[in-house]
């Protein structure tokens, strides 16, 4: 029998029968291709491969776990009612769950319908209730956990909220208010995800201008179509039409990876008062290892205060009164916040001098440690202090940064309650043994630190993690190439992660990257990325020019680099430790973000 | 709305979910793309301008604006880089509140001065501007796709292309010039030597556009016309472009550096009869005649000049440091030849009035640091 006509019979595209085919390790090469009685026969044992013609469902028919799931693996059709039901979750029978169950459908007609095409996916509803406001309006909440096939599909792991609003013209404050109620249930729920239901006409257009990728309303209409595959179409084109992957602002919690060992030693250096500097290439993740830092960081008595520099003045104008005036706000701020006084700063005058602010920092912090508070200082963005490509920072005029430093310096040694630490692109800031004509007061006293790229297991986790939720599973090879074209510079990755995915169909029910689909895409995305890139470089060319030249060398005579590598020993330091070199059994290799393709 | 318009809805629909995925958008919308700007107003956003950004601060405000439009970003071009800290600082606080920005642009990217650290207008996602679709094409010049080509309002092919060298940066003018006038490149070729940073620019601005994925230039068919509009544009480039006078002194320290350190080094080796003996005769002549063309008209040999290695040329007296073995001079010996390739071009561009690079201001930068303020372990103190 040949391909075709088995096709034929099985109601099912030639395509997808090859592929099918393949997957049993059959051989099939072309629709012509003729198949023996016997594989013929193993196929028509097989559970369907796709039956978008038989869509009801067949009341005797067992639900068939690992088998069905199979066969979502293997479709890009709507799969079968059936399959979306395996591994079902049991109908709920506990008594106080049903009354309120039917009391929300009472207040929501539309939440029973939902509920029914719900439990024909073998999904339930877990949990129900009714809020009123003070204008004795009810919302309704439901949370539904869905079959283990559709959690899977879509890399849902939780109970998801279902949002009924009365409101027939819907406000901000109600998608605010569904927020509020989603935290307030203190129960293990999806936070980034909810339904809501509403009469509003324009629902959709609204909850679409709301939504964030951190936050995502699906709307769901109280109408919605009979046949429970609506609710899958929906989910599908609001999980698939995310991109989580792509962002470019810092991240901290549960969308922040690794970095456990560097974490853990930043925490040892601020508990033991010694003052780390974190360096690294741009966009490789500094700012949010300061995010992660300060929300581990968080206890009821430590004061943790971020400034970014960038927004301050820099050399050659002095940026120490910004400085200082923008200190001295936030240090108030998160006082405030913890419910401490501030009287010793905030009695300071409006421009005080660097002697002044230190003795009011330190009044305040002698306070401070009666109550067992401690204050923590993060310096983001340093190279605004020291624009080495702009003002000469060793002998340059502007001693009051030196100054302002110096006195950091000496309330971290006269303190055991205070410390600060620095990040930035450039080292020379601790490493150059005077600042501004005079002795460096950082100079091997603050302990240096690089951030090097993601390893590949953190790496990893992001791309699961981050393309579960947007229902995108990862296979080995996939991850293998996502790292090895993006050399694990964090930013990169997921840039890259997120272009390999806007390649994705959207018009099937499971997605999946393979290696292929990576490789494919590798080109064009080097190229989409290389201005990017040269950019990176030219930072690095900035702030560090013997490393930059190093790279050149390398990349033109390779042959040269070991022994010259052995003369810069500093500066080829820095390329390991920044991750832009490796060395590998004794071989020295440029990371593959700087190999011309 | 005519029909010819309706790519410009749909491109302004691509901007709005773009949006949603990028939340920063940076568009260019110069004189490739001028009747599209009229257009921005369709978008449903708040329409600002900087200054109006900057100043009505939406503070305390929980409730995000959605799209923002800034329309005048190109006044963050050239000016002093805290502007753009702030404008930075300020966008990615309202990002929290779940605004997204487009931010539009006269200029190309590569206008705007490098900043320390973050970067608002590199971390941006650029996208380009709209295409007219071939079937709504007014003819088939390859820059009639190009929505500013207008010959019946009398913008043709010679006026768009001048319109749209004339707001070019200089760094892409000076890449163009390149590519058309010293390299004599084909089109194609010349696109395979042009840096990523120019590619993204020259996107931007209309005359390169992405056909297949691949970059192909806007002005293939014309190309011609366009060398001879570049070489107008490059001409008419009076105005001294941004970082000129970092880049001419720390080249004018570099040289002056590099010549004392050869220079002492030559006359040690050289002995007292150094003037002469570092010289075949054929050199010394030469020398002489170069400074009787200038500063010493009487001068009959190089025993009357004070210097006479003032008059070597930079790569000579690179060459002369290798022929007559004067050592590394507390460079590290693998930094000379990049040394020189590195920077005898640029200091060749500058010393003639010509127009600096892409790339170059960084690599002065670098040198001028090593070799003037000795950062390079590679240079041992002498
Ligand atoms: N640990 C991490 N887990 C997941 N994503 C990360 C991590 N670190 C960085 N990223 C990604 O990289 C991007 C850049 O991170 P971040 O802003 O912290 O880098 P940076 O080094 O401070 O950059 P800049 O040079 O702009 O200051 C983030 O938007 C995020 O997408
Ligand atoms: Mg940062």
């Amino acid at each position: 029998m040949r391909v075709y006509e088995l096709a034929a019979e099985l109601e099912v595209t030639t395509r997808r029968l090859i592929d099918h085919l393949r997957a049993r390790g059959i051989a099939a090469h072309s629709t012509a291709t003729d198949i023996s009685r016997e594989n013929v026969l193993k196929v028509r044992g097989d559970p369907p491969i796709s039956d978008r013609r038989r869509r009801g469902l067949d009341a005797g028919q067992r639900l068939r776990g690992t088998s069905a799931l199979s066969e979502l693996l293997l479709t890009d059709t709507l799969p079968s009612l059936n399959s979306w039901q395996a591994n079902p979750v049991p109908a709920p029978t506990t008594p106080d769950l049903l009354k309120n169950v039917r009391r929300l459908e009472v207040v929501y007609p539309a939440f029973r319908r939902h509920r029914e095409a719900l439990s024909l996916l073998g999904s339930q509803v877990v949990y129900a209730t009714c809020i009123s406001n003070n204008k004795g309006a009810e919302s309704g909440l439901a949370l539904v956990r869905f079959s283990g096939a559709i959690e899977s599909a879509f890399g849902m792991t939780r109970e998801v909220l279902f949002y009924y609003t009365p409101h027939r013209d819907l406000q901000f404050r109600d998608f605010k208010g569904a927020r509020v109620a989603l935290r307030s249930l203190n129960r293990e729920v999806t936070p980034d995800l909810i339904f809501m239901c509403s009469e509003d006409e324009r629902l959709d257009i609204k909850l679409d201008d709301w939504s964030k990728l951190e936050f995502t309303a699906i709307p769901l209409s109280p109408h919605l179509d009979e046949d429970p595959l609506s609710v899958i179409s929906l989910i599908r084109d609001h999980i698939f039409a995310r991109d989580l992957f792509y962002e470019t602002s810092p991240v901290k919690g549960n969308r922040f990876f690794g970095r456990k060992t560097l974490l853990q030693s930043l925490r040892d250096d601020l508990n033991h008062q010694r003052v780390p500097a974190l360096f690294g290439l741009r966009k490789s993740g500094k700012t949010s290892v300061l995010y992660q830092l300060a929300e581990e960081l968080e206890t009821p008595s430590t004061v943790t205060v971020l400034i970014d520099l960038e927004s301050l003045p820099s050399p050659p104008d002095d940026p120490t009164p910004d400085l200082i005036a923008d200190l001295k706000t936030k240090l108030q701020l998160q006082l405030k916040a913890k419910k401490q006084r501030t009287r010793e700063i905030a009695e300071l005058g409006n421009q005080p001098s660097i002697v002044e602010f230190k003795n009011a920092l330190q009044g305040l912090l002698h306070r401070l440690s009666d109550d067992d508070v401690q204050v923590v200082l993060m310096l983001d963005e340093i190279e605004y202090l020291t624009p080495s490509d702009r003002v000469d920072i060793e002998e340059g005029d502007m001693p009051r940064i030196a100054q302002l430093l110096g006195a950091l310096r000496s309330l971290v040694q006269e303190n055991d309650n205070f410390t600060f630490m620095l990040s930035g692109l450039t080292s020379a800031i601790t490493e150059s043994g005077r600042l501004y004509g005079r002795p460096n007061p950082l100079f091997s006293w603050a302990k240096t630190h690089y951030l090097a790229p993601l390893l590949p297991e953190e790496a990893d986790e992001l791309a699961r993690s981050t393309g579960g939720r947007m229902g995108i599973e990862l296979t080995d090879g996939a991850l293998e190439s996502l790292y090895e074209a993006s050399g694990g510079h964090a930013y990169l990755y997921r840039n890259f992660a997120s272009f390999v995915v806007s390649s994705l169909p959207l018009d099937v029910y499971r997605r999946r990257i393979e290696r292929s689909d990576v490789l494919r895409q590798s080109i064009p995305w080097r190229r989409s990325i290389a201005g990017n890139i040269e950019e990176m470089l030219a930072h690095l060319e900035r702030y560090y020019p013997v490393e930059h030249i190093l790279l050149d060398i390398l990349r033109e005579s390779p042959q040269d680099f070991a022994e010259i590598s052995r003369a810069e020993e500093r500066a080829f330091n820095h390329l390991i430790q920044l991750g832009l070199v490796m060395e590998e059994n004794n071989e020295i290799q440029l990371n593959t973000i700087l190999q011309i393709s | 709305m005519t029909k010819k318009d309706d790519y410009v809805a749909d491109w302004l629909r691509d901007v709005e979910s773009h949006s949603k995925r990028f939340s920063v958008l940076f568009v260019q919308l110069g004189a490739a793309h001028h009747p599209v700007r009229t257009r921005l107003s369709e978008l449903q956003a708040k329409h600002v301008t900087l200054n109006e950004y900057l100043t009505q601060s939406s503070e305390g405000e929980k409730k995000s604006s959605g799209l923002v439009v800034i329309h005048d970003v190109a006044d963050l071009a050239g000016k002093r880089q805290r502007r753009m800290g702030e404008t930075r600082a300020q966008v990615m606080a309202d990002l929290d509140r779940g605004d997204r920005f487009l931010l539009v642009s006269e200029s190309c990217r590569g206008a705007f001065p490098p900043v320390p650290g973050s970067s608002l207008i590199e971390d941006a996602k650029v996208i380009n501007g709209p295409m007219v679709p071939n079937a709504a094409r007014v003819d088939s010049q390859r820059l009639s796709g190009l929505p500013g080509y207008d010959p019946s309002n009398g913008i043709g092919r010679d006026e768009l292309l001048r319109a749209i060298l004339a707001d070019s940066d200089s760094k892409l003018l000076a890449a163009l010039e390149y590519v058309c006038w010293e390299r004599f490149e084909s089109p194609r070729s010349s696109l395979e030597i042009l840096s990523a940073q120019d590619l993204v620019d020259l996107r931007s601005s209309g005359l390169v556009q992405l056909d297949d994925g691949l970059h192909a230039w806007t002005v293939e068919d014309c190309w011609k016309e366009f060398r001879i509009a570049v070489a107008d544009a490059v001409s008419a480039m009076t105005a001294a472009p941004v970082g000129i006078e970092d880049i001419y002194r720390q080249l004018w320290e570099i040289e002056r550096m590099l010549r004392m350190m050869i220079g002492s080094a030559a006359r040690e080796t050289g002995g007292n009869h150094w003037r002469k003996s570092l010289f075949s005769a054929a050199e010394q002549e030469a020398l002489v005649e170069s400074a009787r063309r200038d500063t010493q008209p009487t001068a009959s040999s190089v025993a009357d000049l004070r210097d006479p290695l003032e008059w070597l040329t930079l790569t000579a007296l690179f060459d002369l440091r290798i022929n007559k073995q004067l050592g590394d001079l507390g460079v590290a010996k693998y930094f000379w030849p990049k040394l020189a390739s590195d920077l005898v071009p640029i200091r060749n561009r500058i010393a003639h009035n010509r127009i600096p690079r892409t790339g170059d201001q960084d690599a002065v930068r670098k040198w001028h640091t090593i070799i003037c303020r000795g950062s390079s372990p590679g240079r041992q103190s002498p």
